[in-house]
């Protein structure tokens, strides 16, 4: 599904090179649902633009659901953006002068599909994620968690390959929080594959897999014990 | 085609969302395709008006006179015309000869018949002027010009009578004493408007006291610009013929208008008549030709000249505005810094972020730019009217269907021209620094 081999990123700053990623190797297979950890400065965000094609890879490969990312075209980093990946931020990044559903239809308009079926595919995403009612509210007139459903929703409009979420719940309070852990957690079992960086271990527990980042490096990768499961 | 629709559609949604922003990007395009509509659209009408005067039975036109005149005291109405109540002594032959005017220097009745002969020449109308007093009700006299005319003046002005008719052509040939009038003059000498059929009593230096029948009234509104010009001061109009026989002038004529039919060239007969003349009165260079298309084709290069620096001037406020509409785009794309990161992390192409701040300015100038041509055109409309009703001058409004259609790509041009900058720039944004703009 997704793999990186030795993948290193170097930003220069006139004569000065920082390294970010110090040559890192991992795999994601379907289904999974990983959360990558570690502290501020430690290459995760980093790491996360990369596998959002966000931001170039200085050397190495990042191959995702078969092709290599590293090197393509922007126009085709773009239609990767929108047809393979779908994010989640910490700031839920809602265009503030669209409704709910407007925003959930905004990834499917760049996919380039019609507007009925669009509508209809939003109306089902928001009630995935319990916003049926929320369509045509704007995002000041909702919570922070209410926000980061629709994001979510929208996120997932285009049948992404891989779910990727930037601290998810940085913003949220912890009945919020664990609301959004368990709608992740539903939509993994129901087979979408999760990458969530945060730096909280109790929201790191209710995924799968943690993979500890330091220093641009990964020191520790490792199956979650104990399983944190909303709801039961 | 579903990316660039819902484009477009958010564009006009966030033009609207910013009303009286958008609006104050725009007043540069509309004040600047607004002031170009109104000064082509006025240029053209006043020329259009002069040409109409000009040319009003839409014919060319030639005036004839003698060479030797050192200036010029028969077509406008001179100075010594407005000395109304004086009662000064001096005559026509006195101004004849201040002029320096000998008898066989004028065009004559004869010259004219022999002029309406030349090929191509569809009329000649005589024209002279002099001097008579008329006794007003009020008991003072007024002293003004007595215009000599024939009937074939109605191919310049078709003179439409208040009362009565017109100098006809029995009236020239008969040399009968009648006369037109001015509805001022009638109303000053009669006390009343209709005085057709009255006798008007004017004293002249050459003969005395000579009576006219009113045979028609004529209201000076209603008469030609020129007209209107022309019989300013008069107080009236007799047959040629009469004329000369009261005013001892016999044939001769102070100038001769000749009429030319539709498509013949009117320099051509101009030379033509004068050669004529020099032959048949042994002279060089001895009569003044005046064509009317020179006159026409100089009003019209003036015209241009002065619409087009006009324009000029008023296009630069195109320009500024346009600048104006590039520095709010500018401003735009970084207050929507983040708006791009989001765009651009669910998948919108660089491509399509440039062309949605490039439509935004696109629609902007539009916008402008239509707003712009209305106000052009109401201005025009609303100009040429005032104009009309305290000038003389009838102004036909002419907005040229070519000059908005330039107008309009124009302001596409703008928008295009000036979009172009902030739109490469919101398309060249790193998603991961604008992602992380506050």
């Amino acid at each position: 599904m997704l793999e990186v081999k030795n993948l290193r990123k170097v930003y220069k700053n006139g004569s000065l090179e920082v390294e970010a990623l110090k040559g890192v190797n991992f795999k994601v297979e379907e289904k999974e649902f990983v959360s990558i950890m570690g502290t501020s400065g430690s290459g995760k965000s980093t790491l996360m633009n990369i596998l959002g094609c966000l931001d170039s890879v200085s050397y190495g490969e990042y191959i995702l659901d078969g092709e290599n990312v590293a090197g393509l075209s922007q126009k085709r980093l773009a239609e990767i953006r929108n047809k393979k990946i779908g994010f989640v931020f910490q700031t839920f990044n809602l265009l503030p002068k669209l409704t709910s559903i407007q925003n959930v239809e905004l990834p499917m308009i760049y996919a380039g599909i019609g507007k009925s079926e669009r509508r209809k595919v939003a109306e089902e995403a928001l009630e995935k994620v319990g916003l049926a009612q929320r369509g045509k509210h704007k995002p000041n007139e909702l919570s922070g968690g209410q926000r980061q459903r629709v994001a979510i929703a929208r996120a997932l409009v285009n049948k992404p390959a891989i779910l990727l979420a930037d601290e998810p719940t940085g913003n949220l309070d912890s009945r919020s929080s664990e609301e959004i852990m368990g709608i992740f957690q539903g939509l993994n079992r129901e087979g979408v594959t999760i990458v969530m960086v945060t730096h909280e271990p109790d929201i790191a527990q209710h995924t799968k897999r943690t993979i500890l980042f330091k220093d641009g490096n990964i020191v520790k990768d490792s199956i979650v014990e104990d399983q944190i499961i909303v709801g039961r | 085609m579903v990316q660039v629709l819902e484009t477009i559609i958010s564009a006009f949604n966030n033009i609207f969302s910013y009303k009286i922003r958008s609006f104050l990007t725009m007043l540069g395009i509309i004040i600047g395709v607004g002031a170009v509509i109104t000064i082509t659209g006025i240029g053209n009408g006043v020329k259009a008006g002069i040409f109409s005067e000009l040319s009003s039975m839409n014919k060319s036109m030639l005036v004839v006179m003698t060479n030797n005149i050192s200036r010029n005291s028969v077509i406008t109405t001179g100075q010594e015309n407005n000395d109304h109540l004086n009662n000064d002594n001096s005559n026509n032959n006195d101004k004849d000869k201040d002029l320096n005017i000998t008898e066989g220097d004028y065009v004559t009745l004869d010259d004219s018949k022999d002029i309406a002969k030349i090929p191509g020449v569809d009329a000649v109308a005589n024209i002279s002027q002099f001097k008579g007093k008329v006794i007003l009700r009020n008991g003072k006299t007024r002293r003004d010009a007595v215009t000599g005319l024939d009937n074939n003046y109605t191919a310049i002005d078709n003179f439409n009578m208040l009362y009565g008719r017109f100098i006809n052509k029995a009236d020239v040939d008969n040399g009968s004493y009648v006369a037109v009038i001015k509805d001022s003059v009638s109303m000053d000498v009669f006390g009343r408007l209709n005085s057709v059929g009255e006798k008007l009593e004017i004293e002249t230096n050459e003969s005395g006291v000579v009576y006219f029948t009113v045979i028609g009234v004529v209201a000076q509104s209603d008469l030609s610009i020129s007209s209107q010009r022309f019989l300013e001061n008069n107080i009236a109009i007799i047959p040629i013929t009469t004329a000369g026989d009261v005013f001892l002038k016999e044939d001769n004529v102070d100038m001769a208008t000749v009429i030319l039919k539709v498509g013949t060239n009117a320099s051509n007969i101009a030379n033509k008549i004068s050669k004529f003349l020099d032959m048949k009165h042994d002279k060089e260079d001895g009569y003044l030709v005046i064509n009317q298309d020179t006159i026409l084709d100089m009003v019209d290069t003036i015209f241009n000249s002065i619409t087009a620096f006009v324009s000029f001037v008023a296009a630069i406020s195109l320009l500024v505005g346009g600048v104006g509409v590039m520095n709010i785009m500018m401003v735009t794309v970084t207050e929507r810094t983040r708006e791009i990161g989001i765009k651009k992390s669910l998948g919108s192409s660089s491509g399509l972020i440039q062309f949605q701040f490039l439509i935004e300015s696109i629609i902007i100038t539009i916008i402008g730019g239509i707003t712009g041509a209305i106000l052009g055109f109401i201005c025009t409309i609303s100009l040429s009217k005032i104009i009309n009703l305290i000038s003389p001058l009838k102004i036909i409004p002419n907005i040229q269907l070519s000059v908005i259609i330039g107008v309009f790509i124009i302001s596409i041009l703008i928008g295009i021209i000036f979009g172009v900058a902030p739109a490469r720039k919101a398309a060249k944004l790193d998603p991961v620094l604008a992602l992380r703009f506050e």
